[in-house]
């Protein structure tokens, strides 16, 4: 599960990209949210964008990335794979500011279709 | 993302005179020159807040750009560094002339070479009140850059800008503190 959250702690953008085996209704968002308080501890200390795991419940983990205008990127995953993870974030950042320069985009405030089928394609890339 | 085209800043300098002629003149039949004379206070203002909101549309997404190779700083003087440095590096090819800070939060930047008014200077058919509003014009977008730029970082500012003798054009910053 991976959720993209934006100022306020809105949601932007959720997508399921198979890193959790067990799908238990809403459990992801809510272990993402429980999260984030930690995000918002650490994300002034550390000096890179990636935090590597922030978090853990059970046995899932949750990793965090935040871009520069507090745009938090956020993954809950089962088994450990920081680099990969490191990559897949950095492209989703790549593909955000990408989107950025639509001028519709502060409109709506929703990603395109099209940025959806290039998170999937970074998750086969660099998750599985 | 990676592909870095440098373009010359005489292309954004000329796309925002066409920007601003586009604004300011409303009747086809009148001149550059008459067009300026003939704005009010208001209708100047609202103009230049226009500018302003264009430029901050443009520096919130630029600063996406950039800040992405390095990492963003919550001390505002190298933060202040940095968009001397680096915006300025990425917008015009260069570095800023001078940076100056009092603590409290205000911070001015001269720029000694900022050549978007040297042909207009050079004219004569322009008389200094009409030169003054056509720069607030061009200079209230470059103001709008630099506070979507901070926007961007998460940071609320007030910028003004001057221009001043021989190119140069001096911008103040007012970062709010926290």
């Amino acid at each position: 599960m991976f959720l993209i959250i934006g100022k306020n702690d809105v949601p932007m953008y959720e997508a399921s990209l198979g890193t959790v085996k067990k799908d238990i209704g809403h459990l992801n968002q809510f272990i993402i949210h429980a999260a984030l308080d930690i995000v918002d501890e650490e994300a002034p200390l550390s000096s890179n964008m990636y935090l590597k795991t922030v978090d853990k419940f059970n046995d899932l983990y949750v990793s965090a990335y935040v871009t520069a205008a507090n745009i938090r990127l956020m993954l809950v995953h089962d088994t450990k794979n920081e680099d990969g993870i490191k990559n897949f974030f950095i492209e989703v950042h790549e593909n955000i500011v990408k989107a950025m320069t639509n001028p519709l985009f502060d409109v709506f405030r929703n990603f395109p279709t099209a940025f959806d089928a290039k998170v999937k394609q970074s998750a086969k890339k660099f998750l599985i | 993302m990676s592909t870095q085209i440098a373009i010359p800043d005489i292309t954004y300098n000329l796309l925002i005179n066409e920007i601003i002629k586009y604004s300011v003149c409303t009747d086809p039949n009148l001149s550059l020159l008459e067009s300026l004379k003939n704005l009010t206070k208001e209708e100047l203002q609202d103009k230049r807040q226009a500018m302003k909101e264009m430029g901050i549309s443009v520096g919130e997404r630029i600063i996406g750009f950039i800040v992405k190779e390095h990492v963003w700083t919550k001390e505002h003087n190298s933060l202040m560094r940095f968009i001397c440095k680096e915006l300025w590096m990425y917008l015009f090819g260069r570095y800023i002339g001078r940076l100056q800070a009092n603590n409290k939060g205000v911070y001015i930047m001269y720029d000694y070479k900022f050549h978007w008014f040297q042909g207009l200077d050079l004219s004569e058919s322009i008389d200094r009140e009409n030169f003054e509003k056509f720069c607030s014009l061009a200079l209230s977008w470059v103001c709008g850059v630099l506070k979507g730029a901070f926007k961007g970082l998460g940071k609320e500012s007030s910028i003004e800008a001057a221009v001043e003798e021989n190119n140069s054009c001096r911008f103040t910053i007012t970062l709010k503190l926290g």
